[in-house]
């Protein structure tokens, strides 16, 4: 479904991302590993158009995605989930999961829309009108996420949904994706959590310096020794 | 001394409730573009000015010249921001503010050569105000005060309905929490940011109205207006809108009561805010409300 293909790009400054290729079929979750500033997250900036393409191509169903409007790309059914704790945290629950449907005018369908995403998470229902920033990370995390599910998109972008959580809570997150990749949403993720990501992964890619390094099935690459060395501490 | 109490109270509102409109203008544009804006005070007296333009000097009813200064002054509003701070938007925040002071400097310029450099006062020759006697007489209101209370009440419930209830405000409150987050949703940041000084200086505009209904106008009437209101926001806790009203209150009661009901003379009013602001500042450095947002923060 998305293809990314040759993909060179910047912040206006020297290149991070060097002919980079990565690619996601329908009901996949892929994940990117790699070293700190390997580029990892500069993938998922340049689908949204937040980087300064310089060569190569991004196409979402052969429709050429670079150069495209944020709410467009939202529009034809990609949503992002960035670093960090993304919440809107004087925002209520509910507020901030109306958000993701900002580009929606249709009341009726952000009403479903909130269904669809209390269904997926029912923590969040019971606590929909209490502030976010009263909230673990954890619970702010799956805010984030349940926000992103909000248009019911085709591709959910992750970047590193399990930084700063704890292990147990990891675990929950990751078993989310499952979930969502089950109900046809396809996961592409940036993960620095490696293993764990990994064993919850249909594919992953390894990025070191901006560049494909390795790519295999999650079984494939978590039972590669190289990998094993440098990114799973084993 | 008790017989001067319901007029202390009444001038006491009046000052509050034009503190208020001051403060907010300020708090909204401090939460999203983190400066403060040393404007706010030119563009209440901008709309003093526009107000006389309108209704004194054009005739106009009253009502129809409160929504042109409104209308007007939102205008102005998105029209500086497009003009000289969104060049800027990406710069520490010194550099805005250092632009406001300018922006400020031309408003007053514009309006010494529209309208001269005199004073001016809404009370024409020979016009006498309908005054209410209360209290067994020691409460007197004039039609205008009421007038303008109502005004203000409206607006500043009509802001909050706007901001809790609305989709525009929900993404207004959404951007100043978190503008890259906000961006990513597709929520334009730059129609955000409009409507924001949109709002912002047509408030203060009306505040312009009220203080010139109670002085005199002129061009630098904004200045003491601007500084107050920013202790109002200082006070009640940067980037909090309740703060900022409770700390408009505040400085509005306290600056009244306090040379009401001692010998203290009037023009030390400025000089009680800021003592009251530096006590204040001792006892809870992060203002009223923003301490306790931290708490909330921590827990």
């Amino acid at each position: 479904m998305l293809t990314i293909s040759k993909l060179t790009a910047n912040y206006g400054g020297p290149d991070i991302l060097k002919n980079v290729n990565i690619h996601i079929k329908e009901g996949e979750i892929v994940t990117i590993i790699g070293p700190n500033g390997a580029g990892k997250s500069t993938i998922l900036k340049s689908i949204f158009g937040m980087t300064n393409i310089v060569e190569g191509k991004i196409n979402f169903y052969e429709e050429n995605m670079v150069g495209v409007k944020t709410a467009d790309v939202i529009k034809r059914g990609i949503c992002y989930v960035p670093q960090g704790r993304s919440v809107f945290p004087s925002l209520t629950v509910e507020e901030n999961l109306e958000m993701g449907a900002f580009i929606r005018s249709d009341k009726a369908q952000i009403k479903k829309d909130l269904h669809y995403v209390y269904e997926k998470f029912p923590k969040l229902y019971q606590r929909r009108h209490q502030k976010t920033k009263t909230m673990s990370g954890g619970e702010q995390q799956m805010v984030s996420i349940g926000r992103a599910l909000m248009l019911q998109p085709q591709l959910l972008l992750l970047d590193e949904p399990s930084i700063g959580l704890a292990p147990k809570i990891v675990e929950e997150v990751f078993q989310k994706c499952k979930e969502i990749k089950q109900s046809g949403t396809a996961v592409l993720m940036v993960e620095q959590n490696a293993n764990i990501a990994l064993e919850y992964s249909d594919r992953g890619y390894v990025l070191e310096l901006g560049e494909n390094r390795l790519e295999g099935t999650g079984k494939e690459l978590l039972s590669n020794k190289k990998v094993g060395e440098l990114y799973l501490g084993k | 001394m008790l017989e001067i109490l319901p007029q202390i109270i009444w001038f006491s509102l009046l000052a509050s409730a034009i503190y208020a409109l001051v403060a907010i203008g300020l708090s909204l544009i401090f939460g999203i573009l983190e400066f403060i804006n040393f404007a706010q005070g030119d563009f209440a007296m901008v709309g003093a000015y526009l107000f006389f333009g309108f209704v004194i000097e054009g005739g106009l009813p009253w009502w129809i010249g409160i929504a042109m200064v409104v209308i007007v002054a939102a205008l102005m509003g998105v029209v500086i921001e497009r003009i000289t701070f969104k060049p800027v938007r990406k710069s520490p925040p010194f550099i805005p503010l250092v632009i406001s002071i300018g922006v400020g400097a031309l408003l007053q310029a514009i309006m010494i050569f529209k309208f001269g450099g005199s004073v001016k006062s809404y009370r024409t020759e020979g016009s006498k105000a309908e005054v209410y006697k209360l209290f067994g007489d020691t409460l007197s209101v004039t039609q205008s005060q009421i007038t303008l209370m109502f005004v203000t009440a409206g607006l500043l419930l009509g802001l909050y309905l706007f901001l809790k209830y609305s989709k525009t405000g929900t993404a207004i409150r959404a951007v100043a929490d978190n503008q890259d987050v906000a961006a990513i949703l597709g929520v334009s940041i730059n129609k955000t940011i409009g409507i924001i000084f949109a709002v912002g200086t047509a408030l203060a505009a009306v505040a312009g109205v009220m203080i010139a209904n109670e002085q005199n106008l002129s061009i630098t009437m904004g200045l003491s207006l601007g500084v107050k209101a920013f202790a109002a926001v200082v006070l009640g806790g940067v980037g909090s809108l309740p703060g900022a009203i409770v700390g408009a209150f505040i400085i509005g009661f306290s600056e009244n009561f306090i040379v009401g009901l001692t010998p203290i003379p009037s023009s030390y009013k400025d000089a009680i805010v800021f003592g009251l602001l530096i006590i204040m500042l001792f006892l809870y450095p992060n203002g009223l409300f923003g301490a306790k947002a931290e708490e909330e923060a921590r827990a």
